[in-house]
């Protein structure tokens, strides 16, 4: 009778050992969320996301004419450099000087060398 | 006389302007631990760097936050209680390379040594680095390999991960510079 219990006892503490370690797994390995489906701290123009204070490593949606296409990265209004995420699978290819875009992405902070700001793991979303 | 001024200030301008290489997407990855189960390893590869090909002159500037991780966890960890990214965004080398001349670089790999200052969460520090720098279709590659010391940037350990956690952090960079226009 006792021999039952203390194998339930370390059945229970097995299974609770079991447990925890898979949710110290878990939480350790866990994805970082992607960005689109991050909350956007700012949504508007080049314009109005200059003259406001948006911290870095803020997600950001910019809406604006694209000023330069070079290779895999974009600049908007020639100040913003715009470069894509490469985990989704989403280049910048179709996108042509002068077309209005709508993206979304991660606000670095400013890039005293070049003198402009920039934006990382960036995707397109559909103008609306 | 007007239009042969202007000619002379076109080309010259031209001709500092082709003198200077540039990237915004270079490779920036470093390994910063002992023989661990998951290795502390990161790579940034939207660093920017210019290149003066005249002078030898390089600036090189990254983003801390921007170094990216395997594991989330581990970059929250290295952003927020070791690198302090918030209060000191940046990384930045200012340096010149040694004997640099562009009409001696080939397709073929040459030896430079870049003397600089790389300044990490606002401490500058004097360091020599061993670079191989050499010609490509559209501008110049850079490949370069150095150590800093944890101790030398204030970056503190602490010591429950100080056996994972190098003291000599492996710094390695690949920059694919084009001729800036």
């Amino acid at each position: 009778m006792s021999s039952l219990k203390n194998y339930k006892w370390t059945l229970l503490i097995i299974g609770c050992v079991v447990a925890c370690s898979l949710f110290l797994i878990n939480f350790a390995y866990q994805k970082e969320v992607p960005v689109s489906e991050k909350k956007a701290v700012f949504s508007g123009t080049v314009s109005d996301f200059v003259s406001s204070k948006v911290i870095e490593n803020s997600v950001v949606i910019l809406k604006s004419s694209v000023s330069a296409v070079r290779g895999k990265e974009l600049e908007l209004g020639g100040l913003i450099s715009v470069q894509h995420l490469e985990s989704e699978s989403q280049s910048f290819s179709g996108i042509n000087m002068g077309d209005l875009i709508v993206v979304k992405g991660v606000y670095l902070g400013y890039d005293d060398l070049f003198e402009e700001y920039k934006l990382i793991s960036c995707i397109l979303l559909d103008d609306e | 006389m007007k239009y042969n001024f202007l000619f002379c200030f076109l080309f010259l301008t031209s001709l500092i302007s082709a003198q200077k290489y540039a990237t915004r997407a270079g490779k920036t990855s470093f390994i910063g631990s002992e023989k661990t189960f998951e290795q502390i390893k990161a790579v940034n590869n939207v660093s920017t760097a210019i290149i003066d090909s005249s002078s030898g002159d390089i600036a090189i500037l990254l983003f801390i936050s921007a170094f990216d991780f395997e594991i989330s966890l581990m970059q929250e960890h290295f952003n927020e209680n070791y690198m302090d990214s918030s209060k000191y965004p940046k990384a930045t080398f200012s340096g010149n390379i040694q004997k640099l001349s562009l009409s001696e670089l080939t397709e073929y790999e040459k030896d430079h040594k870049i003397i600089g200052v790389l300044t990490i969460r606002g401490i500058e520090k004097n360091i020599t680095i061993n670079s191989r720098l050499k010609k490509t279709d559209n501008g110049l590659s850079l490949k370069a390999g150095f150590s800093v010391l944890t101790s030398d940037f204030d970056i503190q350990v602490p010591k429950v991960v100080r056996n994972k956690i190098s003291k000599e952090i492996k710094i390695k960079v690949d920059y694919e510079l084009i001729e800036k226009l």
